[in-house]
């Protein structure tokens, strides 16, 4: 089925929507969900609570990308299970190292939640992503929202791990560079 | 902030980045092969030209240096401008080593017959005798020389003696790592 016949089962208030949701990007939601959590009960809640979510959103939301609509349901639940179950301690695994990352580019990365709006943060990113060439946007984009390992993004882009390594490094210094310039690195 | 602030800043971003993420990742399957295995092919025909090249100028050196010891000896055996000549002198001295050796024995016989008779063979002997004897020699020992010189030359060339020989057995080398090189790379990503 095309996703604009499940946006409109969606929209219809038709619990097909959630079977079709399902059949088509079950396996693609799950493959984040258990990219984060590596726990197959907790990806399968997620999942299926992100047709939850998907159906509280439409309407009035009309994603023009519904595959990455759900994946950005998925990916936020997934996080907020892996965030409350890993609060006290951090675990080994690719979500950890990429989060300790990420972390790089805060200057307190073990700070208290930020109280900012996060659309600001948002749309720093936007604008820090659009200014990059498209390679290098990728790399960033599979590391830090789809959690991929490096072997893995090397494998894809047919480059080397090495290759990866310094293009996500010179990203981190650049967008701790603009978070610094826009006064949000704390 | 948090690292986690910032991963969930992330979810927000544009779609768009994300469906070109994932349309790079082509779903988890091999994707485009990297630049080391898209330069194999390339690695082993450099390996291979490099081989056949320096393995043709090392036989090249190699033939020619076997040829000019050759000619040296040859040279050294036989003195100069006396080369043409001197073959021919051989020749020449062995045709008539050849007959007289028959006229000898023929000779010989006579002599034993003549003894017999109670005659002297003194006047048998002499055709034999007056025979260019040191001519034949000297026609043998040249023969000899030469063939000994032939036979040294042909021993295998020490090539190193060549300049070229060193540099191109240094080219040969690298051939041979590269190609090694090739197949180590090739052998690691069938492995994969």
């Amino acid at each position: 089925m095309e996703d604009a016949e499940i946006i409109e089962l969606y929209f219809r208030r038709s619990e097909e929507a959630i079977a079709e949701s399902d059949r088509k990007y079950g396996a693609y939601c799950s493959s984040i969900a258990w990219r984060i959590l590596k726990s197959r009960e907790d990806s399968e809640e997620c999942v299926s609570d992100t047709w939850l979510r998907a159906w509280g959103a439409m309407p009035p939301a009309r994603p023009r990308f519904l595959r990455a609509f759900f994946g950005k349901i998925t990916r936020n639940l997934s996080l907020g299970r892996y965030e409350r179950d890993h609060a006290a301690k951090r675990g080994g695994g690719e979500v950890s190292i990429a989060l300790d990352e990420l972390g790089e580019c805060v200057a307190s990365p073990q700070g208290e939640a930020w109280s900012c709006d996060r659309h600001v943060l948002t749309e720093v990113l936007n604008n820090f992503l659009r200014e990059m060439p498209a390679e290098k946007r990728i790399i960033f984009v599979r590391r830090y929202w789809y959690f991929d390992s490096i072997s893995a993004i090397a494998s894809d882009l047919g480059v080397s791990k090495s290759k990866v390594k310094m293009t996500l490094l010179r990203s981190r210094r650049e967008l701790a560079e603009i978070l610094g310039k826009e006064g949000l690195e704390v | 902030m948090n690292r986690f602030d910032l991963a969930y800043a992330m979810n927000e971003i544009d779609e768009e980045y994300l469906a070109e993420a994932e349309e790079s990742g082509n779903g988890g399957r091999p994707g485009r092969p990297s630049g080391r295995l898209r330069a194999l092919p390339g690695i082993f025909a450099a390996a291979a030209a490099v081989l056949f090249f320096s393995g043709g100028i090392l036989r090249g050196v190699s033939m020619n240096d076997v040829s000019l010891r050759k000619d040296a000896a040859v040279e050294e055996a036989q003195p100069a401008g006396a080369g043409e000549a001197a073959e021919e002198d051989m020749q020449a001295a062995a045709d008539e080593y050849v007959q007289p050796a028959a006229a000898g024995e023929a000779a010989e016989e006579d002599v034993l017959y003549e003894e017999t008779a109670g005659e002297t063979a003194d006047g048998a002997a002499p055709d034999v005798t007056e025979e260019p004897v040191p001519e034949e020699d000297a026609a043998l020992y040249d023969a000899e020389n030469a063939e000994q010189a032939r036979e040294a030359a042909e021993e295998p060339a020490d090539a190193g003696r060549s300049p070229y020989a060193a540099l191109t057995l240094v080219l040969f080398a690298a051939g041979v790592v590269l190609l090694i090189a090739a197949a180590v790379l090739f052998m690691k990503n069938r492995r994969r």
